[in-house]
């Protein structure tokens, strides 16, 4: 649901494991494993260190299907350490291309001294 | 007990802090935006010996020693990314398109022998038995160093940093420097207000540090310029690529890392700055497709999945600056400048210049590299 995202405890209680990014087959209770050591080892919460150390958003679909996921879980994790956050400001920086692209679509040898 | 502010948290900022907190200096760590969010976070996670001096060479190969030796080191310090460097061997091919490539690249190959590295001249029938899917008729011949190494940026970073705090460094995210103030002691305010006193102040911050150059008022001698590079990463594959590819000519780097996507570089645009156009973005994409699937056609095949830009700092002599500003010895001490091979040289040249900081005794490894040099 766009612009809604389920913040209510119930949602935080998935049996595990419950895929959260299905590209990168990465569950509820990894992604709150690596909320834990990122925060006890590097001391940061941000969503673009989040993405990165829980793998979650850099797959194939690169967080259509998760981003939500990692929003609410990230935010949900923050609030429980006293930090509050609107999760819709969680967001991983994006970047081009806004689809993927193959490679043989960018290819002009005349372009490029080879 | 000495106090060291390190101001960037990337591969060098965060060898430096876990270095020293291991010397046992208090180490606080000060990061812009996030941990390797600069062009630590963007590179290849090439380790190489192809280097264009003989002295960087052997920074690289020492780099390579360095990182089993890290893993254990910070295996019993309990650092959970120990286990996750993402890491393999990785045979370093440089391409010759033609005799003139052929030409240029000899030259460098002596260079990298000189160095101490493995070099072997190689015909594309002994290339394509290490990528089986390139096309032997693209290219003329190669150059290969076959002990190079390759990992992913970010565990390594990690790892440095969770060492660093472990051993009771304290590190700050989204904390970009606003005011460095030498006096007996060096203070360093950041933009949330914060103040940070120290001994010592380090410059680890890349393209950055010339910003930081402009707040203390320092020029020095040697030319540094920030350099526009780019990068792209594909959907992931099984795990077949172990070599590096590289065209010097067109600062060009290809591999497959070990979370499996394919990942290749520009490691210098040729301009400065982008212009608010997705025109540099497009034109970089041509550029790594072009070269990767005139070498590999079936990669046309592959899909890009994202692509972004970086700033590279580069001297004028391709020598990165290391060691204590001129204007404020004892002070300030510079680490940047490590044009396209950060990864490669800085681990090696951090932990020197750590051991320098705690220690006071001056490492004549780091001698050519002096911000005060012509």
């Amino acid at each position: 649901m766009r612009g809604e995202i389920d913040m209510s405890e119930e949602t935080h209680r998935f049996q595990h494991p419950a895929i959260v990014c299905r590209c990168m087959d990465v569950t509820q209770e990894e992604m709150i494993q690596t909320f834990n050591a990122m925060v006890k080892f590097l001391g940061s919460y941000d969503a673009d260190t989040y993405r990165r150390m829980s793998g979650a958003v850099t797959g194939f679909c690169q967080g259509r299907g998760c981003l939500q996921h990692l929003q609410r879980i990230l935010a949900g994790k923050l609030r429980e350490i006293g930090v509050q956050v609107d999760p819709n400001k969680l967001l991983p920086k994006r970047r081009p291309p806004l689809q993927p692209v193959p490679m043989g679509l960018f290819y002009d040898p005349e372009a490029v001294e080879l | 007990m000495k106090k060291v502010v390190v101001i960037g948290g990337g591969i060098i900022g965060s060898v430096v802090a876990s270095a020293l907190s291991e010397a046992g200096a208090k180490v606080y760590l000060l990061e812009a935006k996030y941990f390797t969010y600069g062009s630590t976070g963007r590179s290849t996670g090439s380790i190489t010996s192809q280097q264009r001096h003989p002295q960087l060479v052997e920074r690289a190969i020492e780099t390579k020693k360095l990182i089993p030796e890290l893993k254990k080191k910070y295996e019993e310090l309990g650092v959970p990314f120990a286990q996750r460097f993402l890491d393999d061997e990785s045979p370093h091919i440089a391409i010759a398109f033609n005799e003139k490539d052929y030409e240029d690249l000899k030259k460098l190959a002596e260079i990298w022998s000189q160095g101490g590295a493995k070099v072997e001249e190689a015909e594309p029938s002994k290339v394509k038995e290490l990528v089986p899917w390139i096309d032997e008729n693209s290219f003329y011949k190669a150059f290969i160093t076959p002990n190079d190494y390759k990992l992913m940026p970010h565990p390594f970073t990690w790892a440095n940093i969770a060492a660093a705090r472990i051993l009771g460094a304290e590190t700050y995210t989204y904390e970009p420097v606003v005011k460095i103030d030498v006096k007996d002691k060096v203070l360093v305010e950041t933009e949330s207000g914060k103040k940070f006193e120290g001994d010592v102040a380090v410059i680890a911050a890349g393209a950055k540090s010339l910003e930081l150059l402009k707040m203390l008022n320092e020029k020095l001698n040697i030319d540094v310029k920030s350099y526009y590079a780019a990068g792209m990463v594909t959907e992931p594959f099984k795990y077949e690529m172990r070599p590096t590819i590289r065209v010097f000519k067109h600062s060009y780097r290809f591999t497959q890392t070990v979370r499996k996507e394919y990942v290749a570089t520009i490691d210098n645009m040729g301009f400065e700055n982008p212009e608010y156009s997705t025109e540099d973005s497009y034109e970089f994409l041509v550029k790594a497709s072009t070269i990767t699937v005139k070498l590999m056609p079936p990669m046309a095949y592959v899909n890009i999945l994202r692509s972004w830009g970086a700033y590279c700092d580069y001297t004028e002599d391709g020598l990165p600056i290391v060691g204590w500003s001129p204007k404020y010895e004892g002070k300030i001490y510079y680490i940047f400048g490590f044009n396209d091979y950060g990864l490669s040289v800085g681990p090696s040249v951090a932990r020197r210049a750590a051991k320098e900081i705690a220690d006071g005794v001056k490492d004549p490894a780091l001698e050519p590299y002096r911000p005060s040099r012509k």
